[in-house]
């Protein structure tokens, strides 16, 4: 079939096909594993349903060594970061502490040497992991929250709503995103707020038609009937049976997000569009490039931070793909 | 079977075009070093050509415009190469009449355009009329010529000025900024203020334009019967670059000759290269910190949200008593500038003021300390800042600093922790160019950083802290530094303004500086030297304004253009044959480096792949 | 740069979550029992679709870059003192003291005239500047794109081929660590090694400075030099897309019948999948490319200021820093209608090509 679709949740009005509920989602079925005769109290049924959808992606997951490898070292880097401030003295990234001198090569001292103002190169990756990271991350979430709404309405409300929401979601699919973003940064000033909103705006409507597709395949399960006769609302029924089912997609979808939101303020950054009172890996390859490090063979400057961007959009890569193979077992499958 | 030949085929296409581009590049780059065998051409590399709106002579606001026309034409009077007084241009000598209202020029008899014809009075009437008609060109140079009742061209070379104020300015008629135009051909142009630079017209200098590539390069050929002496080369090329750093490595890969405006760790680079000469001298830039000195309209009229104790001067100078500009200029710089003192660089000579030891502002906290503890800033909120008694509001004030600067973020850390000492505190804010002049101008901030570009009329300078700049209504405005404004300073700039005689002025504009050092409406912190650098296995000979230790590119002339010589027309005292220049040894890292990215793309995945095919066994 | 989402979904194709923009390609399937009115619907349907994104196109040029402000005037005024006669001839020329609705309703005007204006630091009319720099714009993304395509499918279609072998990892993994570096870092490190420190190609630009004679060929030869490393940078940033779409579509291809059947006739492996699989997975992978096409404008943005490759991307990077506001408006304008045309034209022509819709038409 028409390729490049099919991996896509199914289309608007193809219903639910095989592929379509997720592995990992087989929660909200009522006539699944949950129920019992004993008729637990419906929280904990369904935090037991969920326990179990959980392990048993967890399972699933386990077996993509890709995956794993991409979660270890987010799981590495998040400490390093989380942790920094007990093994590392904040204070030495301002010009007035510097301990070294200007552009020295690395050493023992200094692992990755230091910028033009005797600043350890170390140092201001590992505290610029916090604002790349930062930005990543609250710009995804905020893209993938805004998709997931939009989705969920056109999907839900139809007719002309729908139309409207979609020709939007379009015309964001379609435009070149990274001049989008510059002009909104240029014309709201840079800032790190700017630069989320910047990305996220820029960046929501791959998420929205996905939910819409998915939310139309769900909302055609029978159970949503059934809710819609015993007179859930549109809350109820977004809220307590879409949105769980939709859950894992979201997260899938959030997690490569992230990935290009840090890839985005890097290029920010380095355009010279980055939030200039902090330190972000962006901003240090930016100073690197003006400061002459090229002409200078300062290499030390460059390759860190450019390596650290590269290790942190492959591993969230990696955790989104993964994550997509436990959703979609036909890409499992194949032998 | 047709899919054999053709898989072969993409891998034979594969291997040939990365085979066919290294071999292209070898011949091409070798080529490019014999290509200019017989022709002489100085390739200028430069940045920011795609500012520049056009090459009208009569309308240039740009540096580079200005370095452009000085090749091309020869002022009536221009900057002298020692030091930036008034030297023969076209005029070879000038005289005004007791009053200081009639001035005679006498030109040159030699100076001819480049096609031959005598360049006359009568152009230089022909010029100063077009000026004073033109609304564009008048809005540029109404400073000069509105002043003009009467210009006569009195004979061929003798031009008589009538003026209706004494004014300064004729003793150099605006210097490089107003070159005079051949009537022969200006005389058909409908509107003077269109005119863009065209290919072939005549000149009155060195060089006539050839190819005017917007935004790219402009190429000059060089004027073999120049009055004044014609170049030792054939053309000359401004070739733009996008930064500095794509600059120095064509200059690296001998794509350019003469560079100029690295930063230190660039120039320390060049340096280290034996086929590449560096020079650097103190330049015109400075860089400062201004002081909200009371945001107001002319009336008094009061406006903006600056700090009221910002009005006091004593506030002002402690903090400049806080600022230890040896160490800015140490660790922002590199040590490759001047420590500042007021808006005239010392490379102007006369014009500019160095304090004495009893006016000089000492680094010393201390003292500053003194200064606001005598003045009544002596009482203390709960966080230790200093409150100011009039306004009962703690000394904390706002810094902002541009955020495309990467020297400001250095120095403002510096300024914030020296500032504490006088128990005062700055909250730096960094902002985009834009947002922050925006601030400025409308009087909303405290301090802020500032540069400027000084040129060798220092009345243009000067005037930006005369009260006449004030906003007349409540207006952000950019045409006023801090919105200084003080009587005595006035009477001083009015005072030089009229002023005919060179030495008497220069003493006034020397003390205008000192009423400006002692206010502290703005800190200067340093003026940034010039660094620059030059292949000196192709050129020598450069000269440089002023004349000792001073800069090749961006002059207020074209001394350090025309005095480039091949290095094979260099005789032996000049030149200087260098050795091969690559640097071998600091490629290891990059090679390092690049195969680290491959060993981390291909190992991890060669790893996972190992596992993968694990699991799938199971 | 393949940073943004529409870039990366596509390079990410093969996961069932992560992949949208082929929702579009879906259309033709809902409708192929459609008849011919259907299709005229569909164009008209495309067509509308398009022309409202442009009308909002405009709109959004209007006001995001009046929002910029900015003071081109301190940009056109120079680096050297101005006296406030100055100023107000700027300003007045620029026609900056007009209130915002005037200014609208100029904007209107010259949209409908065709007539962009001349930019405020050259005082050159926009869409010469636009014209000028254009062509150099196609060379470097046209050569990127197609080394990028041609290399990317090709490999792709041998890795979904070959699933779970050792040169689908690899390759797999090759095309994700070039999707996840850096374009501008990975443009510096490529000067740095093969400009600066080996010495091999130009570093920037478009034409070597000292020129080369007026011939056609070794005029041609130098761009041809001074190419190289650019388009290689944008190819490397832009193939995983390729990569990755070709595989998964091959993927889905290996699943159909038709190729049990035919590897049944007793073709060769090699046979089928040139012969029957590639043909078939092509078409959706070309339709996809060409939905990303604002992926490419991105990609050409930072790897023309990387390489001061005087094109497009160049040129609104340097209208950013005045601002340049008559140009800003033109080039965004330009960069996301291309788009929106190559999307709608994608659209319709997947629904004329793909045989299946064809026939049921």
């Amino acid at each position: 079939m028409s390729a490049p679709s099919t991996p896509a949740p199914a289309g608007d009005t193809d219903g639910p096909d095989t592929s379509t509920p997720p592995a990992g989602a087989p929660p909200a079925d009522p006539s699944g594993t949950g129920v019992t005769p004993r008729l637990a109290s419906a929280r904990a049924v369904a935090w037991a349903r969920r326990r179990k959808a959980f392990a048993d992606f967890w399972r699933q997951y386990r077996k993509q060594p890709a995956g794993l490898v991409g979660l270890g070292v987010l799981a590495f880097i998040a400490l390093a970061t989380v942790l920094a401030p007990l093994y590392t003295d904040e204070s030495e990234l301002r010009a007035v502490n510097a301990p070294g001198e200007r552009l020295e090569s690395p050493s023992g001292t200094f692992w990755f040497g230091t910028d033009e103002v005797g600043r350890s190169i170390l140092l201001q990756v590992i505290w610029g992991a916090r604002v790349s990271l930062q930005i990543g991350i609250v710009a995804a979430v905020l893209a993938v929250g805004l998709g997931t709404l939009v989705g969920m309405m056109a999907a839900h409300y139809g007719g002309w709503t729908s139309w409207l929401l979609m020709r939007l979601t379009d015309w964001f699919i379609v435009l070149p995103s990274l001049v989008l973003a510059i002009a909104l940064v240029v014309a709201l000033g840079a800032s790190r707020f700017t630069i989320i909103v910047a990305i996220a705006l820029t960046s929501w409507a791959g998420t929205a038609r996905l939910v819409r597709a998915q939310t139309m395949s769900i909302e055609g399960r029978p159970y949503l009937e059934r809710a819609r006769a015993l007179g859930a609302g549109h809350w109820h029924q977004m809220s307590r049976h879409v949105l769980p089912n939709l859950m894992p997609l979201i997260l899938a979808s959030a997690t490569l997000q992230v990935s290009s939101a840090i890839l985005t303020e890097a290029s920010l950054s380095f355009l010279g569009l980055g939030d200039p009172s902090t330190v972000s890996w962006g901003t240090i390859l930016e100073r690197a490039f003006h400061a002459g490090a090229i002409s200078y063979g300062a290499w030390w400057y460059m390759l860190p931070p450019g390596f650290a961007i590269l290790a942190v959009v492959l591993a969230f890569t990696l955790c989104g793909r993964a994550m997509e193979t436990v959703l979609n077992p036909r890409l499992r499958g194949a032998k | 079977m047709a899919e054999k030949p053709q898989r072969s085929f993409l891998k034979r296409a594969a291997v040939a075009t990365v085979a066919g581009g290294v071999a292209l590049s070898m011949t091409l780059a070798d080529g490019a070093m014999a290509q200019d065998g017989g022709k002489h051409t100085l390739i200028v590399g430069t940045s920011g050509l795609s500012n520049i709106p056009h090459l009208n002579p009569l309308d240039s606001g740009w540096l580079l415009q200005g370095e452009i026309n000085n090749l091309m034409y020869t002022p009536m009077i221009r900057w002298s190469q020692d030091d930036f007084s008034p030297a023969p241009g076209i005029a070879q000598e000038w005289e005004s009449s007791e009053d200081g209202l009639t001035w005679t020029y006498t030109l040159n008899p030699d100076a001819t355009w480049s096609d031959g014809e005598p360049i006359t009075a009568e152009d230089a009437k022909f010029t100063y009329d077009t000026i004073r008609d033109t609304p564009l060109l008048n809005s540029r140079h109404g400073d000069l010529v509105n002043n003009f009742t009467e210009v006569r061209a009195e004979d061929d070379h003798t031009l008589v000025i009538e003026i209706e104020e004494p004014s300064a300015m004729m003793n150099h008629l605006k210097g490089v900024s107003i070159m005079i135009m051949p009537e022969h051909v200006w005389g058909e142009l409908d509107d003077a203020g269109e005119y863009a630079g065209e290919a072939g017209q005549p000149t009155s200098g060195a060089f006539q334009l050839s190819e005017y590539r917007e935004g790219e390069r402009i190429v000059l050929t060089a004027n073999k019967d120049y009055w004044e002496g014609p170049v030792s080369y054939d053309e000359f090329v401004l070739q733009d670059y996008q930064t500095p750093e794509a600059m120095v490595q064509a200059l690296q890969a001998g794509e350019v000759d003469l560079i100029g405006g690295l930063n230190p760790q660039q120039f320390e680079a060049l340096e280290a290269r034996d086929d590449i000469t560096t020079s650097t001298g103190p330049g015109r830039r400075m860089q400062s910190i201004g002081f909200n000195a009371g945001a107001q309209t002319r009336d008094g009229e009061e406006f903006g949200d600056g700090h009221p104790a910002l009005k006091d001067p004593v506030v002002r100078r402690a903090i400049a008593h806080a600022i230890d500009k040896e160490r800015i200029v140490e660790v922002a710089a590199g040590g490759y500038a001047v420590p500042g003192v007021s808006y005239v660089p010392p490379i102007f000579g006369d014009m500019s003021w160095e304090p004495g030891e009893d006016e000089l502002i000492p680094a010393d906290a201390e003292i500053g300390n003194q200064l606001l503890d005598e003045a009544g800033y002596d009482e203390r909120d709960s966080a230790g800042i200093r409150i100011d008694p009039e306004s009962g509001r703690p000394l904390e004030f706002r810094l902002f600093y541009h955020s495309d600067r990467p020297s400001y973020a250095i120095i403002q850390d510096f300024l914030v922790d020296w500032v504490a000492e006088l128990d005062i505190r700055l909250n730096a804010v960094a902002m985009d160019t834009t947002p922050l002049n925006e601030e400025q101008e409308a009087g909303n901030f405290d301090l802020a950083f500032g540069t400027w570009s000084a040129g060798p009329e220092p009345g243009e300078t000067l005037a930006y802290h005369t009260c006449a700049r004030l906003p007349e209504t409540a207006e952000p405005t950019d045409l006023t530094f801090s919105f200084y404004c003080d009587e005595e300073y006035d009477e001083l700039y009015e005072a030089q303004a009229g002023e005919g005689d060179l030495e008497a002025r220069s003493e006034i504009i020397r003390e205008m500086q000192r009423v400006l050092y002692e206010d502290t409406p703005a800190i200067q912190l340093y003026y940034e030297n010039q660094l620059e650098a030059y292949n000196s296995e192709r050129w020598g000979g450069f000269e440089t304004q002023p004349a000792a230790e001073g800069m090749i590119r961006e002059q207020q002339g074209s001394f350090g253009y025309r005095s480039a010589t091949p290095v094979e027309l260099l005789d032996e005292n000049g030149g200087q044959a260098a050795g091969s220049g690559s640097d071998s040894g600091s490629a290891t890292p990059w090679i390092i480096g690049g195969l680290v990215l491959v060993a981390v793309a291909g190992g991890g995945f060669v790893l996972m792949q190992r596992r993968k095919t694990a699991d799938d066994r199971e | 740069m393949g940073i943004q989402p529409t870039a990366q979904v596509p390079a990410l194709p093969d996961g069932g979550a992560g992949t949208s923009g082929g929702d579009d390609v879906h259309l033709p399937r809902q409708q192929r029992a459609g008849s011919r009115r259907d299709f005229w619907r569909f164009l008209g349907v495309k067509f509308s679709g398009a022309m409202i994104s442009l009308v909002l196109v405009l709109f959004t040029a209007f006001f995001i870059f009046r929002v910029i402000g900015g003071d081109p005037v301190k940009a056109i005024g120079g680096d050297s003192a101005m006296t406030p006669e100055q100023r107000a001839e700027i300003e007045e020329r620029l026609g900056l003291n007009e209130p915002m609705s005037v200014q609208f309703w100029e904007y209107i005007r010259s949209v409908l005239t065709l007539d962009w204006g001349t930019s405020y630091v050259n005082n050159q009319q926009v869409t010469d500047l636009l014209l000028g720099r254009l062509p150099n714009t196609l060379l470097l993304t046209g050569t990127a794109l197609v080394l990028a395509a041609t290399v990317g499918i090709w490999v792709g279609a041998r890795a979904g081929w070959q699933q779970g072998s050792r040169f689908e990892k690899s390759q797999v993994g090759i095309s994700l660590a070039l999707w996840s570096a850096p374009t501008f870092w990975l443009g510096m490190i490529v000067i740095i090694v093969f400009s600066v420190q080996l010495d091999l190609f130009p570093v920037n630009g478009m034409r070597s400075t000292r020129g080369v004679g007026d011939g056609f060929w070794p005029q041609f030869l130098d761009v041809a030099h001074h190419l190289v490393l650019p388009a290689l940078t944008m190819a490397a940033v832009i193939y995983a897309q390729y990569v990755l779409i070709m595989r998964s579509s091959i993927l889905e291809e290996r699943g159909n019948d038709y190729l049990t059947v035919a590897k049944a006739k007793g073709l060769r492996d090699d046979v089928v999948r040139r012969r029957h699989a590639v043909p078939n997975a092509l078409l959706p992978t070309v339709t996809l490319i060409a939905l990303q096409f604002g992926a490419i404008f991105n990609g050409a943005l930072l790897t023309e200021t990387i390489f001061s490759w005087p094109g497009l991307g160049l040129l609104f990077y340097e209208a950013i820093r005045v601002p340049d506001i008559p140009l800003l408006q033109l080039l965004f304008i330009f960069f996301a209608g291309t788009t929106i045309i190559a999307n709608m034209l994608a659209d319709i022509l997947y629904r004329f090509l793909d045989p299946r819709v064809r026939s049921s038409a």
